[in-house]
């Protein structure tokens, strides 16, 4: 059965470049335009194996998001990678605490991308 | 009359072009970014905005060399004159804000669209993967098939052969027989020349019988009708004898033609080479089957390791079109240092309009301030780096990690 995805970027085309990329490898893929929008599916009982998330987005940013998810039981242990530009050390530092489980610098090729999920997400 | 302020806070901060300059910088790296991949329409709108904030830039420079020699703003045309620069200066960093965010939006349309475009050749790739990979399946049910024709075939032939063998067999046996038969019809010959001499003599006696009969005179007259008769048996016995000789040799002759016919060796190597020839034309098709099947499979796995390589090429598409989001947070950082230049442009206009105010008192960060609220805003190495080359600071070299970390 194929893997659930949840990818959240205020970017179109973030999200389709990644919707497209995680397709072509055969995963099945749900989208938010920011944080606050994916916690609303999170919070609602959405299932995913893993969550891909800008960190710079408007109503929520990718750090709130992260520390949300890790305090809703569901979410606890599922995998998730943030996906910017940010370049700050400090950055990377605050997600790991919050409890990322990796760190990906935009832009990211798809085959890059297809590796590191495959690495992260059990059974993919 | 207004004092020129000596050194105040509006022509410190005015007076660094860098900041104006960065803007300048920060705008083409991102026309960098978007003339490379996008169309004509993009670029000229990037290089109309890159125009105005050039000349924008030049004619702040000017008006800044003026202030600065004396006795200046004394002059009430002056102060007119630089208002009415200071006014129009916010018009026109909100259109060229507006501009960029048009840039942004072209780029992004341009990209979904690209992406859109991605998407329909991976669509279609799927689908002849999926026709490939039928045909390679078609192909080898056709093989399969193909081989349990021939091996049917090849066992007809096999019995046809047996059968063939059999038959020859059988006709060597009929042969024997005819030719054993023939000499037996062949054999009967003699004893019709027996017969018939036989009937000569037995007619000859007969004769001799009815000479002696007339001698005995009226006595023998019954002994010479026997005689009679039998002189005329043995005609008949000859003539019998001759038709058995002749009915003879014409069975004897038809039992020969048979055999003849039945011995012509030509037709029995007829049906050996034709069979060899269906057997070596069976070998031939199964030869060229095998070899089309393996054609087809080959052709098959080519077209899919194409197939995989564009996928791969489409993987590696889908993140350099990622450009598109980099450039927007790009223009983003220039869209709100430009509406921060038009506040600040508008507080100097308005503090240049009121004469009447005799202190220079307005509110305006140090240049050093502005230029550390636009690095704050940076997210991205690129933007530091180039910040930190324009004005010869330095950055935290291990602010960058790796592109790619997991924790």
């Amino acid at each position: 059965m194929a893997k659930n995805i949840l990818i959240v970027d205020d970017s179109a085309t973030m999200l389709m470049s990644i919707r497209t990329t995680l397709e072509m490898g055969g995963y099945k893929v749900e989208s938010a335009a920011d944080g606050s929008l994916a916690l609303e599916k999170l919070k609602a009982g959405a299932k995913f194996d893993l969550i891909i998330t800008d960190i710079n987005m408007p109503n929520m940013g990718g750090m709130d998001l992260i520390k949300n998810a890790r305090a809703l039981p569901a979410c606890r242990f599922t995998p998730i990678l943030t996906l910017t530009t940010e370049s700050q050390a400090a950055k990377r530092d605050e997600a790991k605490k919050l409890g990322a489980t990796g760190w990906l610098v935009k832009p990211i090729s798809g085959n890059d991308l297809l590796k590191v999920v495959k690495q992260v997400v059990p059974g993919a | 009359m207004i004092s020129p302020p000596e050194i105040g806070p509006f022509r410190k901060a005015a007076r660094k072009p860098v900041f104006r300059t960065l803007l300048v910088f920060g705008l083409v790296e991102i026309a960098w970014n978007i003339l490379i991949p996008l169309n004509g329409s993009v670029s000229s709108i990037i290089l109309h905005i890159l125009f105005n904030i050039t000349a924008t830039a030049v004619c702040l420079n000017s008006l800044l060399r003026q202030l600065e020699s004396s006795n200046y703003l004394t002059s009430k045309l002056n102060i007119e004159a630089l208002h009415r620069l200071l006014i129009s200066t916010p018009e026109i960093t909100e259109l060229l804000s507006r501009q960029l965010a048009q840039v942004s939006v072209t780029s992004e349309t341009g990209v979904l669209n690209l992406m859109s475009g991605l998407k329909g050749v991976d669509e279609q790739i799927a689908n002849l993967t999926a026709t490939l990979h039928e045909s390679r399946e078609h192909s080898q049910l056709m093989h399969t098939s193909a081989e349990s024709v021939i091996a049917e075939s090849a066992k007809h032939i096999s019995d046809f052969r047996e059968y063939s063998n059999r038959r020859f067999e059988m006709q060597d046996e009929d042969d024997k027989a005819i030719r054993k038969m023939i000499g037996q019809i062949e054999s009967l010959k003699p004893l019709a020349g027996v017969i018939r001499k036989l009937a000569s003599q037995s007619s000859m006696l007969a004769l001799n019988a009815t000479i002696e009969a007339a001698r005995a005179g009226e006595l023998g007259r019954g002994f010479a009708v026997v005689a009679e008769e039998v002189r005329e048996l043995s005609r008949q016995v000859d003539t019998t004898a001759s038709r058995i000789s002749q009915e003879v040799d014409g069975i004897a002759q038809m039992a020969a033609a048979d055999l003849a016919d039945l011995l012509a060796t030509t037709r029995r190597l007829d049906e050996r080479t034709w069979l060899e020839t269906m057997e070596a034309e069976t070998e031939r098709l199964t030869e060229n089957l095998q070899s089309a099947v393996q054609e087809l499979s080959s052709v098959a796995a080519s077209a899919s390791e194409a197939t995989t390589l564009v996928r791969a090429s489409l993987l590696e598409s889908l993140g350099h079109v990622q450009f598109q989001d980099i450039t927007r947070q790009q223009l983003e950082v220039i869209q709100q240092a430009l509406s921060e230049c038009a506040v600040r442009f508008n507080q100097a206009a308005d503090f240049v309009q009121n004469d009447s105010q005799a202190e220079f008192n307005f509110d305006m960060p140090e240049g050093e301030q502005l230029l550390e609220q636009l690095r704050s805003r940076y997210t991205m190495t690129s933007q530091h780096d180039i910040h930190s080359d324009f004005l010869g600071g330095t950055h935290e070299e291990d602010s960058s990690g790796p592109s790619i970390e997991l924790f």
